[in-house]
């Protein structure tokens, strides 16, 4: 589905908001597994995509196209209410995607080497906004500029921070890998 | 490996294009694929998925008979700014009819 083809169902959805179950359909597997990864958990991961759509349903008819797609827009609220969740809790990240190991490790469908295990654990020692970053680009595909400007930086200034966030992972999963052997 | 031949090949691997002889070669192109392979999409439950499209749709019927949010704040927004320009009007009017009145007042009488 093209951006034109989004930007065309958003328009419609802002006019007659029951189309807003089509653009609902189109992306809820996109916020859950954003906010799943942020999380931790089934529970949280849900109870935020909910809100995450209503805040959606509710300020559609003040969405304005700036170029962007407007999952982009969706994760930007998705993103909002994931820190206001860890605020409100308390919770450190790290807890969070230690559960995120521990849930899908019970799922039969993936079984977990130790490698994916270890990486999922140096992912929760990053700040957010690099977790953030990796969820955009690993999970959503997003180019460079388009992350930029989700995330208020240039181009270059993501590629930076990739660059010294897959560094930083490489360090931890040595270290990690060292402490095993 | 510098950043843009870095994000240049992370691209390259996101699109499924083969990169193993450099993985091999670089510890970061090698984090990028275990990225890859561990941050999938997933599906979340279909009771969930059903449910909360079910809600979305009462609440959006339940919407469309009273005034949306989104609405409301842009009337409040257009009150303010409309009682905003009524107020300059009304300052710039005062400061105009003070000045006439001083340029058009009789010359105060000499005393002495």
């Amino acid at each position: 589905m093209s951006e034109s083809d989004d930007n065309a169902l958003v328009r419609r959805a802002q006019i007659d908001r029951a189309a807003f179950g089509e653009l609902y359909e189109r992306y809820l597997t996109r916020v859950y597994t954003y906010v799943y990864y942020r999380t931790g958990n089934v529970h949280d991961a849900e109870d935020l995509t909910e809100r995450v759509f209503f805040q959606a349903l509710t300020y559609l008819p003040s969405y304005k196209e700036r170029g962007l797609p407007f999952s982009a827009w969706l994760l930007t609220i998705a993103h909002n209410l994931v820190a206001n969740w860890h605020r409100d809790r308390r919770r450190h990240p790290v807890l969070c995607l230690d559960d995120v190991v521990s849930a899908r490790s019970l799922s039969a469908e993936m079984e977990e080497s130790e490698e994916r295990e270890m990486l999922r654990k140096a992912i929760a020692g990053l700040p957010r906004e690099r977790q953030h970053l990796l969820l955009l680009k690993f999970v959503e595909e997003m180019p460079n500029a388009e992350i930029g400007r989700v995330m208020n930086r240039s181009e270059g200034a993501v590629k930076a921070l990739l660059h010294r966030t897959l560094r930083s992972l490489a360090v931890t999963l040595r270290a990690r890998e060292n402490g095993r052997e | 490996m510098d950043e843009n031949e870095l994000a240049e090949y992370v691209d390259r691997l996101l699109r499924g294009e083969s990169i193993e002889s450099l993985e091999a070669k670089d510890e970061l192109l090698k984090v990028a694929q275990q990225l890859r392979n561990a941050l999938r999409p997933l599906t979340p439950p279909p009771e969930f998925r059903q449910s909360l499209k079910e809600r979305l749709l009462a609440y959006s019927e339940d919407d469309r008979a009273s005034a949306p949010v989104g609405s409301t704040t842009c009337h409040m927004r257009e009150i303010v700014v409309g009682a905003a320009v009524l107020s300059l009007a009304g300052a710039a009017l005062l400061f105009w009819r003070n000045r006439t009145s001083i340029d058009t007042a009789p010359p105060t009488p000499n005393v002495a």
